[in-house]
């Protein structure tokens, strides 16, 4: 009789394949009961089971802390196995989505429902006369913009505002000064690849000006928003003198960023005379390049460059996503070289929706180093595409997340939340008994 | 599995097991109870059960709570599979529901102790290697360590701060971002 399999709530799974470790002797003596009997302190537990107890903690803010209370508890937490552990639980926290159709903050949808969507709510945000958007998320910081309305810059009324959920602090800031504006990302104020934060983050606004001599043409512009002095700077873009890009906004979609760099699809208009292609602005140096993308041919309109995203890889690698009717295609073109090779076709199953709650067109949601979530156009979930497995599976319903309102959280793409990770966590070497 | 238990039911709960605390005292319970602990099932398919099971680790305090979970925990389990057979799914969703509520709530109501058995039942439910149990008591030493400052759980835990002034200024720096 199988009386050990006890169906309760799910509490974490344990992973003990090891046998029991001796308890470490108790850095401080059990203090002794009144009874006369020891009684047991944290410091009886051993290590494997001191490891339990911090997997139980439920953010990273909790863990940093109880890493910090010790020796020990900060060498068990800065394990390296415990780290993956602890990230497999909860490191990925879920997306942000925009809706198109509701007046106020876009939704947080969790990655698993043991994770309180509630913590990553933008109540802290101010009401706005309108609706803000997300512009883009990187790390723990969200840009947000206001969608609708005119209304310029105000200390009260922002039109951008960057925001920490995690620790539910904002800071509105300027607009971009006005022009043709291709989209706008948080960069680290670092050097190099740095951290970024509330202390350490730009704004990136890339856009196009007239090209100096050609009437029909545009050239990149780009400009930095800066904590120092609260203010836009237009940075030097270097580009080719060759790179005749369309001067129309709409000829130009966002597929992504890759291994520090932007990306967008130019679609080829024979009329104007030009042809599809990519452009590239590197993120450091605001350099500007056209880049050879594949299959971009097959998109005419603007909307179907949802289905077509850029993204990086372990190696330098760069991928292409493309999804159009129920197939995933993943392009490749490795470290150093020009070649672009179909790395593989998945197949998106249909499961069609029966409420109605469904997008009208396919859609690529949201594309990462390791993954792809898809939303097949009239189905009612969402597909995962695993990257590293190349593995479909069946993604959450975001249905419940959006107040019955699903058709315009599935139009929009979704912005992954990350949580600042991994912790710079290093063991501190014992000290030695005095 | 267990040996006698598969076919009658009546016969597993005939089956009793006498556990023995390290204070000498002994407590009989069935076979279904006693087996959500690894380490006695191990022992009783081992055969080696006759006389009792001598438990040195365990005082007699701490092995009537442990006991009292046991008994708790396989009358869920035996009532879950007993119903199984017996209701249309719907119903035994109900019933499913209801022993989990039941359960829930004798499990806040039995973590209702002080500090000190708590670690008592951590400790024996690790030795004992009882799952449910360890995973229970582990999550709320967890739960009263959430939200706390350093300064807050070495308080709470009586734990002495090792580190040095400047390792601690170095992680605040480090992860400034869990300190606001």
């Amino acid at each position: 009789m199988e009386s050990n399999s006890l169906r309760r709530r799910p509490r974490r799974q344990r992973r003990r394949g090891k046998p029991k470790a001796a308890a470490p002797k108790p850095t401080i003596a059990s203090s002794a009961s009144s009874e006369g009997a020891t009684s047991s302190t944290v410091h009886d537990v051993p290590d494997d089971v001191l490891e339990m107890i911090l997997l139980g903690l439920d953010s990273s803010v909790c863990l940093v802390r109880a890493a910090s209370a010790c020796r020990r508890w900060r060498r068990v937490v800065a394990d390296a196995g415990f780290l993956d552990r602890f990230r497999l639980l909860r490191a990925i926290p879920g997306h942000y989505a925009s809706r198109l159709s509701h007046n106020g903050s876009p939704v947080f949808v969790p990655s698993s429902t043991q994770q309180n969507a509630q913590s990553f709510s933008l109540d802290f945000v101010p009401k706005i006369d309108g609706s803000w958007e997300i512009a883009d998320s990187r790390g723990t910081l969200l840009l947000l913009m206001k969608n609708n309305g005119v209304t310029r810059s105000h200390r009260f009324n922002p039109d951008l505002v960057v925001c920490e959920p995690l620790t539910r602090r904002y800071e509105a800031i300027s607009c971009p000064p006005q022009g043709q504006c291709l989209g706008l990302f948080l960069v680290s104020g670092g050097a190099g690849r740095g951290t970024i934060g509330m202390a350490n983050f730009k704004v990136m606004a890339v856009g196009l000006r007239k090209h100096p001599t050609a009437w029909d043409r545009a050239v990149p512009a780009v400009c930095e928003y800066s904590r120092r002095d609260g203010r836009w700077h237009s940075v030097h873009c270097l580009w080719n003198a060759h790179i005749h890009l369309p001067d129309r906004i709409c000829s130009f979609f966002f597929a992504g960023r890759a291994n520090g760099s932007l990306y967008w699809g130019i679609i080829g208009d024979a009329h104007y005379g030009y042809d599809h292609a990519g452009l590239v602005v590197d993120e450091a140096t605001a350099a500007a390049s056209r880049v050879a993308l594949p299959v971009l041919e097959s998109i005419h309109e603007w909307h179907e460059g949802r289905c077509f995203r850029v993204i990086g890889g372990e190696g330098g690698v760069l991928r292409v996503v493309r999804f159009i009717e129920n197939q995933v295609k993943i392009y490749a073109r490795f470290h150093g070289g020009s070649e672009w090779v179909l790395e593989k076709l998945l197949l998106i199953p249909t499961i069609a929706t029966t409420n109605g709650a469904a997008g009208t067109r396919n859609k690529i949601v949201a594309a990462h180093e390791t993954y792809v979530l898809v939303a097949p156009k009239d189905s009612a979930c969402l597909f995962l595409v695993d990257l590293k497995t190349m593995a479909v599976e069946r993604g959450q319903d975001w249905n419940m997340y959006c107040d019955g309102d699903v058709g315009d959280l599935y139009e929009l793409p979704a912005y992954r939340y990350q949580l600042p990770w991994p912790p710079i966590l290093k063991a501190l070497p014992e000290l030695s008994p005095c | 599995m267990a040996s006698a238990g598969s076919g009658d039911e009546k016969a597993a709960a005939a089956a009793m097991i006498t556990l023995i605390s390290s204070d000498n005292e002994k407590f009989e319970v069935t076979e279904a109870t006693a087996t959500l602990s690894q380490t006695i099932r191990h022992m009783i398919e081992d055969g080696c059960t006759d006389g009792g099971v001598p438990l040195p680790n365990v005082t007699s305090k701490i092995l009537a709570r442990v006991i009292e979970y046991c008994k708790k925990h396989a009358t869920a389990a035996a009532g879950e599979e007993g119903s199984s057979s017996s209701f249309s799914d719907a119903a035994f969703l109900e019933v499913d529901r209801a022993f989990l509520e039941e359960l829930e709530e004798f499990d806040d109501a039995f973590l209702e102790v002080d500090r000190a058995t708590l670690f008592d039942l951590i400790l024996a439910a690790n030795y004992l290697d009882i799952k449910g149990l360890l995973n229970l008591t582990c999550q709320k030493v967890a739960d009263s360590v959430k939200g706390k400052t350093p300064e807050q759980i070495r308080e709470m835990y009586n734990i002495v701060n090792d580190l040095t002034p400047e390792e601690e200024a170095e992680i605040r720096r480090e992860t400034q971002w869990a300190f606001e």
